[in-house]
């Protein structure tokens, strides 16, 4: 179903330098251009002076979070991962993934490795969206940081009991739609 | 902005990586090496897209006009709050650093609950940064497209939820 993996480098290569690449270097600078045009070189200097800033900040989180994600791959057995959180896992299997959503501290740059792992382990993609909902929506850590002493205890429960359900039932309508993920990551090693 | 590189973040996830990096040597057969290849192979193939895709971002950041959404919002209240809390929620880049602000000033200038949670929710399922960022590059378009399909109703139904709860309360503040 799915072509094996090439061991030699040139694919390496031309998986890095592939059509995802090209597509995000025009946006940018499209947008780059509009910025100079519209708000002058300064902004686009500041601007690209800020993306350096947060490369800095992204680089330990990302390679620690890839690193996870290949570690728990070789880790966690994927006939467990799939009978957890699979495409027969039921709805237990959109629980499980939003209750770890909610608890996945941290940011984007780890989470989406995590996801990728998961999705090349065997979860399916309502437990992977079911996972990203929760994570963004009901994150715990947020909650305590953010919600809790900002909004207070009253209007914060109110948020909690207004949206907890809603992971599940995006998880529950991801399985019913008929698309299949194709992450560029899947280089056929999707046990 | 300004970022602080090494906090209680980086250190949780390389303890993860530590402790993972033990079970895996523990497990022998080559698993240890095997899975910081493919992490590094990830790292590879992900780190570049992610940069360029964080050019764009940065970029489309400056374009919008981000203030008078907010003076936007906190004016309008009922449905119409809902609806434009759900359509500007996601152009609002990272994350509670820089939403939570913006709920209290919105909260502060009069917006209701319903248009404040809906706003919250579009902002965390459809951030528009988050997918350019990392979804897209990472996951790829398909997944992306299948999860905002997913949870398109999401934010209008938190207002709703909102509304309900609230009435159903009665005396809440």
């Amino acid at each position: 179903m799915r072509p094996p993996p090439r061991p030699a480098k040139s694919s390496l290569l031309s998986q890095i330098l592939g059509g995802p690449f090209w597509i995000f270097l025009c946006v940018a600078l499209v947008a780059g251009a509009v910025t100079w045009h519209l708000k002058g070189i300064e902004t686009v200097e500041h601007a690209v002076l800020g993306d350096f800033d947060l490369l800095l900040f992204l680089i330990p989180r990302m390679l620690g979070g890839m690193l996870l994600a290949g570690l728990v791959q070789v880790v966690l057995p994927p006939e467990v991962v799939s009978r957890w959180v699979g495409a027969e896992s039921g709805w237990r299997g959109l629980a499980i993934a939003t209750a770890v959503g909610a608890l996945t501290p941290g940011g984007p740059m780890t989470t989406f490795p995590i996801v990728v792992a998961f999705y090349m382990s065997g979860a399916d993609r309502g437990a992977l969206v079911a996972y990203l909902t929760a994570w963004s929506l009901l994150g715990f850590q947020r909650f305590l940081v953010w919600e809790l002493p900002l909004l207070g205890p009253d209007v914060a429960l109110l948020r909690m009991l207004a949206v907890f359900w809603m992971p599940v039932l995006a998880g529950a309508i991801a399985r019913r739609l008929p698309l299949e993920p194709r992450p560029p990551a899947d280089t056929g090693a999707r046990s | 902005m300004k970022f602080q590189i090494f906090d209680i973040s980086v250190v949780l996830i390389w303890s993860l990586v530590a402790i993972l990096a033990v079970i895996a040597w523990r497990r022998g057969e080559g698993k240890l090496r095997l899975g910081l290849t493919r992490g590094l192979q990830m790292f590879g193939i992900n780190g570049p897209r992610v940069m360029v895709a964080l050019l764009a971002a940065g970029f489309l950041s400056y374009l919008l006009p981000k203030d008078l959404v907010a003076q936007w919002l906190g004016a309008e209240a009922g449905w119409q709050g809902i609806l434009i809390g759900c359509l500007v929620g996601p152009f609002f880049p990272g994350g509670p650093l820089v939403i939570f602000p913006v709920l209290v000033a919105l909260l502060k200038a009069g917006a209701g609950l319903p248009a404040v949670f809906a706003f919250l929710t579009s902002a965390s399922v459809w951030g528009v940064h988050r997918i350019l960022m990392f979804e897209i590059p990472m996951m790829g378009p398909r997944f992306a497209a299948i999860r905002l399909i997913s949870s398109c109703l999401l934010p209008p139904l938190a207002g709703l939820m909102t509304v309900i709860l609230l009435q159903l309360l009665g005396s809440f503040p």
